[in-house]
């Protein structure tokens, strides 16, 4: 390990950064992409559903503390083991693909 | 080192914290497996023109695309977020990493007056504000969220655990104790793993251009007791590194973080560093071949994941790319699921690939 180069040379291309835009995907692509309820309301409505799932899991897990009487370090699997199944319950309907066909 | 605490984002956390951040896993674990084993079974029936199109109205698939961006999002920002728990902790946290700093300080080579190229300033990379080398704590978050909620949690073997394996291997015939450099080496992991398949007298390198990432790499090594130098330093401007030096370069995760023309900027140097016979290993995201379904979900991800560079390097003729850096031998292998049969396992996973090369 050296902190210079010993032949004083440079043996590669002198770089120049490309601009941002041309490394993009094609804007048309790239909106269809965002776009993934097709509307705005839809995905705030969405981002409140996950917020207040999020906000009932932590209070699932304060609860679960204190019946076990662990105040502190739950066990880590058991705590993972738990979300799994709360994720999977709130978001099921997204495995459906209308109302009554459940997957 | 004296200080008691590990330096650990999750050692700032409340348990509340913990919860939210284990249940996000939790929802990523479903993204990736049940819902999008949903995703393409409607995309099997929907036909293959216009995909996209088709699959718009889906649920599934409008869920699919919005909980990539949003766990991402809520990962990193909000009052829950690691970014705000990095903030709080900070002073807890960077308790550690200047006392590392001063410990065996010839190994940490960090340069205050480097300017960051364009490329990786003007995007926030994967959705993180202000990317991971602005803040002290950058590196302890990028730590964090690369343990459980990153494309690497998709994968039944740790990606670093196979490229250090492939390094191993390649470095078994040296006669000599090898030098190895690690390119875009991040918070140290890949070292992590060489420390335990190479001999004691290797010499590992990182270089990477987050001086806080760097620091955290250093604590790490020194808390695991073994030395690695690193460097805080653009890859495909690697003055600071001798003509001819270098038996093995390798990197993780790098490719496609770059634009092309600093791709082939980064393979041009790496051959001029290397040494003749010297081989170049990597592993990255790659593929020769996808089908429908597997580009849109790709091109979505580099859409939602905020990955600028990403379809670039999936556009890219790579193996070119490394002929024309002036090296020989180039492979690129998919890197394969190790799953086995059972469809209802199945997760999304990116087109991790192995990439090698050597230097005649």
């Amino acid at each position: 390990m050296t902190t210079a180069r010993a032949d004083g040379t440079h043996d590669t291309a002198p770089f120049t950064p490309p601009p941002l835009s041309a490394q993009s995907l094609p804007p048309e692509q790239a909106d269809a992409m965002r776009e993934t309820w097709g509307s705005a309301r839809v995905e705030a409505l969405a981002d409140i559903v996950l917020a207040l799932s999020a906000e009932v899991f932590e209070l699932r897990v304060r609860i679960s503390r204190l019946v076990e009487g662990s105040r502190h370090q739950q066990d880590s699997e058991q705590i993972e083991a738990m979300a799994d199944a709360f994720a999977a319950r709130i978001f099921a309907p997204l495995l459906q693909t209308d109302a009554g066909d459940s997957a | 080192m004296t200080t008691t605490a590990d330096g650990r984002l999750a050692e700032v956390m409340s348990p509340d914290e913990h919860a939210h951040h284990a249940y996000l896993r939790a929802l990523r674990r479903y993204w990736a497996g049940p819902l999008y084993r949903r995703v393409r079974e409607r995309a099997a029936h929907a036909g293959s023109e216009d995909l996209l199109a088709n699959l718009r109205d889906e649920p599934c698939y409008a869920g699919f695309a919005w909980l990539e961006t949003s766990l991402q999002r809520r990962k990193y920002n909000g009052p829950r977020g690691l970014l705000e728990i990095a903030r709080r902790g900070s002073a807890t946290l960077t308790e550690a990493l200047d006392e590392a700093a001063g410990n065996h300080h010839e190994r940490l080579h960090l340069t205050d007056s480097l300017t960051a190229p364009r490329y990786y300033t003007a995007a926030d990379f994967h959705g993180v504000r202000g990317g991971i080398y602005s803040r002290p704590t950058d590196g302890l978050v990028y730590e964090y969220a690369a343990g459980g909620t990153a494309m690497m949690a998709n994968e039944s073997r740790e990606m670093h655990a196979v490229l250090a394996d492939h390094i191993a291997q390649a470095c078994a015939p040296c006669s000599h104790p090898p030098t190895v450099l690690d390119l875009g080496c991040g918070f140290g992991k890949l070292q992590g793993y060489l420390a335990d398949v190479l001999p004691e007298s290797t010499t590992l390198i990182g270089c990477d251009l987050s001086g806080p990432a760097l620091r955290l790499a250093h604590l790490r090594a020194l808390q695991r007791g073994f030395a690695v130098t690193w460097v805080q330093s653009a890859c495909e401007n690697m003055t600071w590194c001798l003509s001819d030096s270098i038996d093995i370069v390798c990197s993780i995760q790098l490719l496609h973080e770059l634009p092309r023309t600093v791709r082939r900027g980064v393979l041009a140097e790496s051959r001029r560093v290397l040494k003749t016979g010297g081989e170049l290993i990597m592993i990255d995201f790659y593929a020769t071949r996808m089908n429908e379904f597997e580009t849109l979900l790709m091109r979505g991800h580099t859409v939602r994941n905020n990955e600028p560079y990403l379809h670039d390097l999936l556009d890219s003729p790579l193996a070119e790319d490394l002929v024309d850096a002036g090296l020989v031998d180039a492979t690129i292998e998919p890197i394969q699921a190790s799953q086995g049969a059972d469809h209802s396992s199945e997760q999304w996973r990116l087109p991790w690939a192995l990439i090698s090369a050597h230097k005649p």
